[in-house]
C-alpha cells in the first residue's frame, strides 16, 4: 500500500512541478475552443462526391439551382453578373421572391429575382423555370410580370438577376 | 397605371410551405417583393410604407383595413399565420407608431374581417386617413412626409 502511495505522490509532485494550474486551464480552454470551432472550418464536406446534377451548379445554365423560380434573361449573359445589373440599367424596385434548394448544402434559400431596367430587352439566355408559380388568376403568386413597372421612366425590361436574400427556415 | 395594388401586392412564392416558418421568412416570401426588406414600399407608385402601418390600428376601420389589404386578405396564408405576420410587421417596422394600448391581432379577428376585401384599397385607405386627420389622430411626423392627396 505504501508503495502505491509513494508512486502516486511522486507522480503528482512531478506533474505539479512540470505544469501550472493556469497552464492546465489554458490547455483545456484551447481544447474547448478548438472543439467548438472545428465544425465551422471551411472544409468540403461532400468528400468529392457531387451531391447533385452538375448542371445545377453551373450559373450559365438555366437549371442552376438559384434559377429555380426564374422567368427572364440571365444578366450574366447581358453584360452584368448573376446578381448585378449591367451598366446603364437600374435594379427593379419590386421583385419576385422564390425559394430554391441548394443541392450542395441541402438548404432552402430565399431568392429575389429583380429585373434590370432602363434598356431594351437583352434578348439572350432566356430561362423560365418558375417553380410553384400559378396562373394569372392567382395574381399574388403570378410571375409573368414586368418587375420594372415601379421604376417610373426606366420601366423597360433588360434582364433578370437572382439575389439571395435569406435562408428559409 | 399609377397604382400597383392589384398587380404587385405582396408577391411571394412559397415552395417550402411549412406552418412553422419563422416570421422573417414568411414576410420575405409574401411581402418583401413589393414592400422591401425594410418595409419601406415604393410610395411614388402606391406601395405603402409599412413603417406607417401602426397608425392604422388607432381607429376601428383602420384596424380592419390592415386585414383587408390585398396582400394579406388575398394571400394564401391561413388566418392564424396572417395574424402573427400582421403583429410581427407592426412590431418590426412600426413599433413607434403603436399606442401603448395596442392589442395584438388574433386569428379570429382576421377570419371575421378578411372576407370584406378592399378591392379599391387606395380609396379605402384615403378615407381612413381623412377620418384620422379629422380626429387629429395623425402625428405631425406623418403629415410632414405624407401630405394629404390633392
Amino acid at each position: 500500500m505504501s508503495l502505491f502511495d509513494e508512486t502516486v505522490e511522486t507522480a503528482t509532485r512531478k506533474l505539479a512541478m512540470l505544469s501550472s494550474r493556469r497552464g492546465v486551464l489554458s490547455l483545456l480552454g484551447r481544447l474547448a475552443v478548438g472543439a467548438a470551432l472545428a465544425p465551422l472550418l471551411p472544409i468540403d464536406r461532400t468528400f468529392g462526391k457531387p451531391s447533385t446534377d452538375p448542371h445545377q451548379m453551373d450559373p450559365s445554365k438555366c437549371d442552376y439551382w438559384k434559377y429555380c423560380a426564374m422567368d427572364g434573361q440571365l444578366c450574366s449573359c447581358c453584360g452584368g453578373t448573376g446578381s448585378q445589373c449591367p451598366p446603364g440599367t437600374e435594379v427593379s424596385k419590386v421583385s419576385w421572391i422564390g425559394t430554391c434548394r441548394n443541392g450542395k448544402d441541402g438548404k432552402d434559400y430565399l431568392i429575389s429575382y429583380n429585373d434590370c431596367c432602363g434598356r431594351s430587352s437583352c434578348g439572350q439566355c432566356y430561362c423560365s423555370s418558375n417553380l410553384n408559380e400559378r396562373p394569372g388568376y392567382e395574381m399574388g403568386i403570378h410571375n409573368d410580370v414586368n418587375w420594372c413597372m415601379a421604376n417610373g421612366g426606366a420601366a423597360s425590361y433588360h434582364c433578370t438577376v437572382s439575389i439571395i436574400v435569406g435562408v428559409a427556415g | 397605371m399609377r397604382r400597383l395594388w392589384a398587380v404587385a401586392a405582396c408577391t411571394g412564392l412559397i415552395t417550402a410551405a411549412r406552418a412553422d416558418l419563422p416570421m422573417p421568412t414568411v414576410y420575405t416570401l409574401n411581402c418583401s417583393g413589393c414592400h422591401g426588406a425594410r418595409g419601406q414600399g415604393v410610395r411614388e407608385v402606391g406601395i405603402p410604407d409599412l413603417n406607417d402601418a401602426g397608425l392604422f390600428v388607432r381607429t376601428e376601420l383602420g384596424r380592419q383595413y390592415l386585414i383587408q389589404v390585398p396582400g394579406l386578405a388575398q394571400s394564401r396564408l391561413d388566418d392564424a399565420t396572417a395574424a402573427r405576420l400582421l403583429n410581427w410587421i407592426l412590431q418590426r417596422f412600426s413599433a413607434d407608431r403603436l399606442t401603448a394600448d395596442f392589442v395584438p391581432y388574433t386569428a379570429a379577428e382576421v377570419a371575421r374581417f378578411r372576407s370584406d376585401k378592399a378591392s379599391d384599397a387606395q380609396a379605402r385607405r384615403d378615407a381612413i386617413l381623412a377620418e384620422m386627420r379629422g380626429r387629429g389622430l395623425l402625428p405631425q411626423s406623418y403629415e410632414a412626409t405624407s401630405p394629404a392627396p390633392p
